[in-house]
């Protein structure tokens, strides 16, 4: 590289380091850490929470779902674990929001099986799923036999 | 139909292959006859999938629920044209789309260049159809949207099913800007594989002019074009249906359409230099990699389930193949150019800073600085996990805070690159140019400080957007007063005709004042206000200077839905403006709500009322209010983007061979030379 090529390099590498500084600067404020209850439970026993902000997701347990004047309360399990969430947060339910819906929560997690939630965000399980696990409906697998027509 | 569409897909395999096969072959042993055949194979290949899809459409607007992918993707009562939309709004059927996009632009771009580029096509045929030839394979083997229906029964054996009506497509996705808004998308990535394929093609075929460059400029644009309008689509379709306020919220299915989008920009502007001075060549070689690797990435991103999303696309085995192709295409793309480095040697080096070059340089490093940020949030819980074992995510202000700095830096590009001249800038003509600018964004600035704006960024913004505009205002004026007194034409006829004759530098700049007004919208964000209570008829909330007013909450039912409707009275400072109603949805099909916002919208602001459901007892309506201002000029400024496209899409006016002398060494303007370069 010729030295009066050098300059050149000056500028960007301010910029790189200066927006390096800035994304770094801003991850610890933004950072969660993404866990299913499971996981969750399996960090708690080995004291590795201690005051993280989290994103928890689980399965939104049919019937759980309690409004209450300033929260809504429900369950939400994975692997036979379930999780007690208290939504405080302000903004209103995604249309997603129902029982079953795979739900992601996040804020912080109390412990002895309580979590309050700032932020949710959901999506459904699709419908032959859910009835297939409520024992509507036998499997259904699009697995090819062959197409008669 | 089913057997038609499985026909079609299967003989487009082989058509494929062939079509492959024989421009290899044909390239190895020089054999005209063989390469045009397999580049006919290619054009044939897109008629089968064509085939494929139509038949696709037939199955879904004869409510075949026998095949799954239509049961699951469509009911009975589903309106014409969202059934059209089903054929694309399903995992299945959105790869097969994806290919047969893939094979409409292979197949243009085929016959545009029947005769032209004889090197270089038999390679850019074996690139596109290689591509096609994975799509093909995923569709017909791992994805076929042609299968039936089947139960397995309790004793393990199979059954043909056919359910009495389908599942439905996502409610969500039934809103009419969903119809075009996910082929726009799907266009705009697949695009970029043709100046992919030419830039491999003129790797492979050592034909490292700037033929490759020129010959896919306007393919580039369009596919740029697509993608951004699908990208300013799908914000618009957030902020009308999802009822949550905004339109961006730095989701990974968004994320994942932005990336390509952001590093097209970069090559759009790079390509210049290379055009211009013969720099850079290398690095475009890489973008253009890069770019069409982050549209595959972006669609691997949104199949495979890796990160997590609120869109709910079905989560499936086609991530490893998908992996598997990407690091395929990168491994070949970045052997081929580093053999290929001999080649490449750049004409030119930076000579002063202050100069169009470096200009461009930081222009590409701010792209590629964005991309890379995005990238690294959305990938972050992969990553972490990886090393460490837990899933760490950013939230949203992570984006902004990052994106912020360097959506300004590139504002500030913007207005300062293009008044930048080649090679260096005098201090002279650097005082010329930028005095007045500078001093309208000056005044600018203590206008809006005055007026009571405080919020840092948002001022930063506003004034940068003073600045640039005036500096296209002032190119355009110069240019037409230049224009008026050598041709005598008045003033308009001077500013049309100048833009006629440059369409690429004029309408560039047309890009630029959009992408300023994209940049005023934003800046509104800093002032958005929110408020939310749970309303009885006749109850009110009151936000910023309106009032809103609960007149009547009612119930109506269709064949497709059934609906809550709120009927709510706008009050501003006092006087009643407008009646809104905001509605909730029912899909009976597939037992999903969804939220119909209503939106005031003018120049200034929107109101945006979002009806979040019933209290318990069902006795009042939660509604939520927004105040979100200047969001109007987001979308002015996309279409404003877009005409801008289109006038540089355009050919330039034919100039008289006297101008045209005086023009020669003038910058940007464009010489038809790629065809002499070739078939000399």
């Amino acid at each position: 590289m010729k030295r009066r090529q050098l300059k050149f390099f000056v500028g960007p590498v301010i910029v790189i380091l200066a927006l390096a500084w800035i994304g770094y600067s801003a991850f610890d404020a933004n950072k969660a850490y993404y866990q299913t209850v499971s996981e969750l439970y399996a960090m708690e026993a080995e004291n590795a929470l201690d005051g993280k902000r989290l994103k928890v997701a689980g399965d939104v347990v049919p019937g759980s779902i309690v409004r209450t004047d300033d929260s809504l309360n429900f369950l939400i399990s994975q692997e036979d674990q379930t999780l007690a969430v208290q939504y405080v947060g302000k903004a209103a339910l995604p249309d997603t929001f129902r029982d079953r819906a795979q739900a992601v929560v996040d804020g912080e997690y109390l412990g002895n099986g309580v979590f309050i939630a700032t932020s949710m965000q959901a999506k459904c399980a699709s419908k032959y799923e859910a009835e297939a696990e409520a024992g509507v409906l036998p499997t259904i697998s699009d697995a090819s036999v062959g197409i008669e027509d | 139909m089913a057997a038609f569409g499985q026909f079609a897909l299967a003989l487009a395999f082989v058509v494929t292959v062939y079509s492959i096969g024989a421009s290899v072959l044909g390239i190895r042993l020089g054999n005209d006859r063989l390469i045009a055949s397999g580049r006919n194979a290619g054009i044939g290949a897109f008629a089968c999938i064509s085939g494929a899809i139509v038949s696709l459409a037939y199955l879904f607007l004869t409510n075949d629920f026998s095949i799954s992918y239509v049961a699951s993707n469509s009911n009975r009562d589903l309106p014409f044209f969202y059934k059209i939309a089903a054929v694309w709004g399903g995992q299945e059927g959105s790869l097969l789309f994806w290919g047969w996009i893939l094979t409409v632009y292979a197949a243009l771009v085929f016959i545009q260049n029947r005769r032209r580029h004889t090197a270089m096509m038999p390679y850019v045929v074996a690139v596109l159809m290689a591509g096609s030839l994975f799509f093909t394979s995923m569709s017909l083997f791992v994805t076929n949207p042609f299968h039936e229906l089947v139960l397995v029964q309790n004793d393990g054996t199979l059954m043909a099913f056919t359910p009495a009506d389908g599942r439905g497509l996502n409610p969500l996705l039934q809103y009419v800007l969903n119809v075009i808004h996910p082929p726009m998308l799907y266009f705009g990535l697949v695009g970029f594989a043709v100046p992919f394929a030419f830039a491999m093609a003129a790797m492979a075929s050592r034909q490292l002019g700037d033929t490759w460059i020129r010959t896919t400029r306007r393919w580039t644009m369009i596919a740029w074009f697509l993608l951004g309008t699908g990208v300013m689509l799908g914000g618009k379709w957030a902020y009308v249906e999802l009822g949550w306020g905004g339109y961006w919220a730095w989701d990974p299915v968004e994320n994942a359409s932005l990336m390509p989008w952001l590093l097209g920009t970069a090559f759009l502007h790079s390509v210049m230099i290379q055009e211009k001075k013969g720099m850079m060549k290398v690095w475009n070689m890489v973008l253009v990699i890069m770019t069409y690797t982050m549209a595959l990435f972006g669609t691997f991103l949104t199949r495979s389930g890796i990160i997590s999303s609120v869109h709910a696309f079905a989560q499936s085995n086609i991530g490893g193949y998908f992996l598997a192709y990407i690091i395929l295409v990168v491994s070949f793309a970045f052997y081929l150019l580093v053999d290929r480095l001999g080649y490449l040697k750049t004409e030119n080096t930076l000579e002063a800073v202050a100069s169009r070059e470096s200009g461009f340089m930081f222009n590409n490093l701010l792209f590629v600085a964005a991309c890379f940020a995005v990238f690294w949030g959305t990938m972050l819980p992969v990553f972490s996990e990886w090393i460490q074992g837990t899933k760490i995510t950013v939230a949203p202000p992570w984006y902004t805070e990052v994106m912020n700095p360097i959506g300004l830096g590139l504002l500030f590009l913007t207005g300062v690159g293009p008044l930048l001249a080649w090679r260096r800038s005098s201090i002279n003509s650097l005082k010329r140019a930028f005095l007045m600018p500078g001093a309208f964004a000056l005044a600018g600035t203590a206008v809006l400080f005055a007026v009571g704006i405080r919020h840092i960024s948002a001022l930063i913004a506003l004034t940068l957007a003073i600045f640039v505009s005036t500096t296209i205002f002032i190119e355009f004026f110069k240019g037409a007063r230049a224009r008026r007194s050598s041709t005598g034409e008045n003033f308009v006829e001077a500013l049309v005709n100048l833009t006629l004759r440059n369409t690429r530098r004029y309408g560039g700049y047309v890009v630029h004042f959009g992408i300023v007004l994209l940049f005023v919208g934003f800046s509104g964000q800093a002032f958005n206000a929110d408020v939310q209570n749970d309303l009885a008829i006749g109850d009110t909330i009151a936000i910023n200077q309106y009032v809103l007013r609960v007149d009547d909450l009612r119930i109506q039912d269709t064949a497709n839905y059934q609906s809550s409707q709120a009927v709510v009275s706008l009050f501003k400072d006092g006087e009643k403006v407008a009646i809104m109603y905001p509605e909730r949805r029912f899909y009976p099909a597939s037992e999903q709500a969804t939220s119909e916002v209503a939106i005031r919208s003018n120049l200034v602001e929107d109101v945006y009322v979002y009806f979040a459901g019933y209290t318990p007892d069902g006795s009042k309506a939660t509604i939520q209010v927004f105040v979100n201002p200047m969001v109007m000029w987001v979308w002015i400024g996309g279409i404003v983007v877009a005409l801008g496209t289109m006038i540089a899409l355009l050919p330039n006016k034919r100039t008289t061979p006297s101008r045209k002398r005086k023009l020669k060494d003038s910058e940007d303007i464009e010489e038809p030379r790629e065809t002499e370069k070739i078939h000399a």
